[in-house]
């Protein structure tokens, strides 16, 4: 029996390691990219669709209960769920 | 951010001649597989759907699909968006008076190198395969006097034309820039092998 917020922890991690990728990548971008209108074009819909999805993914984890326990052993066949 | 009204280093009287990238379609392969990367998660939350699989039966558990999901395509979008820096950051500036060659290798290696337009020798366009040829990109190489290394345009769009306009731009930077010429040739002419040199230096002789 795992809970929830372990995986929440795990994703934050996952989350920090590619949101320092990220900057750097569009930092380098902005820095070395030519000034023209598919520089800005590809940065803005990277980090407009990165948002998007943290967005997406904090508005589940707000809805969640974090202390439910998960057993992964039956999760894919019967989720067994306690609180 | 570079900008092409102000190029590093600029020369006085300095114009823009040409900027070129690799052809488009050397990318759609990459991207056409990032698509699929991306596509995806939404693939297999429709299978789960479909088979009414009990994983997304409680909010808790489907937290666990959604949360990795997102990672998932948060990482296929950034592989998509470095493959693109990749390819937009690789670029080859041909002006009245150098070749600057900037190509940026992964996310912190960075080359910018140029040469003045007087050094250059000999200039070959390569157009070698089928979508090469029917699309008309390939190689330049630019064989520069004095080194061993060559400037190489990889997969530019119309290669046979920019050879052309390189080596009639460098005809008239040379002529332009005659004395500085006269000195590249005579440092190529140094590090030749020594019979050729003789053979050379036989043949100018009256």
């Amino acid at each position: 029996m795992i809970p929830v917020y372990y995986f929440v922890i795990a994703w934050l991690i996952f989350l920090g390691v590619f949101v320092l990728i990220a900057l750097v990548s569009v930092m380098q971008m902005l820095r070395f990219g030519l000034a023209h209108w598919l520089t800005y074009f590809t940065t803005v819909a990277f980090v407009g669709l990165s948002a998007i999805i943290i967005v997406f993914s904090l508005y589940w984890i707000g809805h969640a209960n974090l202390l439910t326990e998960l057993n992964l052993n039956s999760i894919f066949g019967n989720p067994t769920m306690t609180s | 951010m570079l900008r092409l009204t102000n190029l590093p280093g600029q020369l006085p009287d300095e114009k823009i001649i040409g900027m070129y990238r690799r052809h488009p379609i050397t990318i759609l392969g990459l991207l056409l597989a990032a698509l699929v990367l991306i596509l995806l998660p939404f693939g297999v939350y429709a299978y789960i759907k479909i088979i009414e699989s009990p994983v997304l039966a409680t909010p808790d558990s489907g937290l666990l699909v959604i949360l990795g999901g997102g990672i998932f395509l948060l990482f296929a979008l950034m592989f998509v968006y470095q493959s693109f820096l990749d390819y937009w950051l690789d670029t080859w500036i041909v002006t009245n008076f150098r070749i600057i060659n900037i190509e940026q290798h992964g996310l912190f290696s960075r080359t910018v190198s140029e040469l003045r337009l007087y050094r250059v020798q000999d200039v070959t366009a390569d157009v070698t395969g089928f979508m090469h040829s029917m699309l008309d990109f390939g190689q330049v190489y630019i064989q520069t006097a004095g080194e061993q290394e060559r400037f190489v345009f990889e997969d530019v769009p119309h290669p046979n034309k920019i050879s052309k306009d390189v080596m009639n731009l460098a005809e008239q930077d040379r002529k332009a820039h005659l004395d500085e010429a006269m000195e590249a040739m005579e440092e190529t002419h140094e590090n030749l092998h020594p019979d050729i040199k003789e053979r050379a230096q036989r043949r100018l002789e009256p």
